[in-house]
């Protein structure tokens, strides 16, 4: 059931509250309209300051001298309340007056109570629609401010930009389209000597494509820790997204340890783009591997260990498509011909000169055209070792 | 954005034209969404797409599984190739059929079944 409207007359006659009850019997009953009646200033006030009145119906005789100053006095504390002044006096420049301290309408006494009830109804409907924008706009609030925590728990969620320790070094770096992105990285140690690696891509942006990114790389930083293959950690992590999908939405993704001992970088791709392997004298080269099925797709799919050989000095980088197809102001696409560019005139470089070099070129190249898609990379490097002399 | 559709052999053929991206993608999604009946045997043609981003695999995907659980059929055809190369890196090449041309597709669509 709805709230009855409430609303409080001021009026020093008698009579008042006989008439109003009497006139407004129908809208009393059906519980519509509650009246309260006061017969000064200062009960006035004390009423509206403790209860939330819709209309407040103010017989201006009551306030003597002093109405304009009332009047938007009520207007500035109460946002949410119409005021109908009712006069006897029809002086005109008296009614202009309270009009503009925010008076919603004045009627004339002997009040015809006909004309009465459309200029209440009237003076709710201001309330109303007041009220449902009011709460819209904390609503939109609510929902900004809900953005920007989504935005920062996933920025919390990734490891952070840089990994050095001993011979291996990372920097990863991701630009969302939108104030919340769908890609992410992430690395880890599993062992003392096997390094994780982790690139993703999820369809559509926003805040499903968060939500969607979050839990992807829990299940994939859950399964990985496990100790299992890559492949068997794709496996199991696209089965579980699988279940009740309904928003049919999917992740592209590349997983790969690097085991420190054996200098093989084991890894499976799951839909996503071929990973560039950058060896210090051959330079960038994209390396085709069997792939599997975007994650979240397909219940039962295969998916495939590739290993690489990684000899020290080299570098690898995971990317997402928003790198590849970045566009310009003239709709055309960075492509892999630039970034292959990119990589082989930064050669012998560290992971971090190496990601900033990239972005720049994209900014550069898309020379202020709107991104499009989110931008990721993660750029690993095996430290050549430094041979110490032997005394 | 722009479905052209066209009736050949029973069959419904829907050619969108221009980018399918995260700006399109609804408009996309909207457009084929009203041809996806039980039973419908639909063909979507990409001769006229120069785009296709994760977003537009997206409404592809709902499409095919939409079609399985209608027992309707979807096949893809005339892609160019760099269009192509996106279905199959991503893998959906694996689980919606592809064919080179709408006569293709007539012979093929009917006995094949899609895999999710």
């Amino acid at each position: 059931m709805l709230e009855s409207a409430k609303i409080l007359v001021l009026d020093e006659e008698e009579d008042t509250a006989d008439l109003f009850q009497q006139s407004f019997r129908k809208h009393i009953s059906k519980n519509a309209y509650s009246f309260s009646f006061v017969k000064s200033k200062k009960e006035a006030e004390e009423l509206l300051a403790c209860a939330d009145f819709d209309v407040f119906i103010i017989d201006i005789a009551v306030l003597a001298f002093d109405v304009s100053g009332f009047i938007k006095q009520i207007s500035t504390n109460y946002p949410f309340l119409e005021t109908i002044i009712v006069s006897a006096y029809n002086d005109v420049n008296i009614l202009r007056d309270v009009m503009r301290c925010g008076a919603h309408d004045f009627v004339a006494k002997p009040i015809d109570f006909q004309d009465f009830k459309n200029v209440v109804e009237n003076a709710l409907r201001f309330v109303k629609d007041r009220r449902t924008a009011e709460n819209n706009a904390k609503k939109l609030d609510v929902i900004t401010g809900e953005i920007g925590l989504s935005a920062q728990l996933q920025k919390s969620i990734l490891p952070g930009n840089e990994l050095k320790q001993g011979s291996v070094e990372i920097w990863a770096d991701s630009v969302p389209t939108a104030e919340v992105g769908g890609d992410f990285y992430d690395f880890f140690w599993l062992s003392s000597s096997k390094l994780g690696m982790v690139i993703a891509d999820v369809s559509g942006k926003n805040i499903s494509a968060a939500m969607f990114a979050v839990i992807s790389k829990t299940l994939i930083k859950t399964f990985a820790k496990l100790g299992l293959s890559p492949s068997e950690c794709f496996k199991r992590v696209n089965r579980i997204l699988c279940e009740e999908n309904v928003a049919t939405m999917f992740v592209t993704a590349m997983y790969g340890i690097f085991d420190l001992e054996t200098n093989k970088f084991t890894y499976t791709n799951a839909g996503h783009l071929p990973l560039i392997e950058i060896k210090p004298l051959d330079g960038p080269a994209f390396i085709e591997c069997e792939s599997g099925i975007a994650l979240g797709i397909a219940e039962e799919v295969e998916f495939i260990d590739n290993v690489l050989d990684i000899t020290p000095g080299e570098m690898l980088l995971l990317y997402t498509d928003g790198v590849s197809e970045a566009i310009n102001t003239e709709g055309e696409e960075f492509d892999f011909d630039r970034l292959i560019n990119v990589i082989k005139n930064s050669r012998l470089i560290t992971p971090k000169i190496l990601t900033q070099k990239l972005f720049s070129s994209i900014k550069e190249f898309t020379n202020g055209a709107a991104q499009s898609d989110d931008i990721t990379t993660l750029c690993f490097k095996y430290k050549p070792r430094i041979v110490s002399n032997v005394t | 954005m722009e479905i052209k559709v066209e009736v050949k052999q029973n069959i419904t053929i829907l050619t969108p034209i221009g980018r399918i991206d995260t700006a399109t993608a609804k408009a996309f999604e909207e457009g084929i969404s009203q041809h996806l009946k039980e039973k419908i045997q639909l063909v979507i043609s990409f001769e006229e797409i120069n785009y296709i981003s994760s977003a537009g695999l997206r409404v592809i995907l709902m499409a095919g599984k939409k079609q399985m659980a209608g027992h309707g059929k979807l096949g893809l055809i005339n892609m160019p190739d760099k269009i192509y190369t996106v279905f199959k890196m991503s893998g959906f090449d694996k689980i919606i059929k592809i064919y080179k041309d709408f006569d293709t597709a007539c012979k093929l669509l009917q006995s094949e079944t899609a895999s999710f």
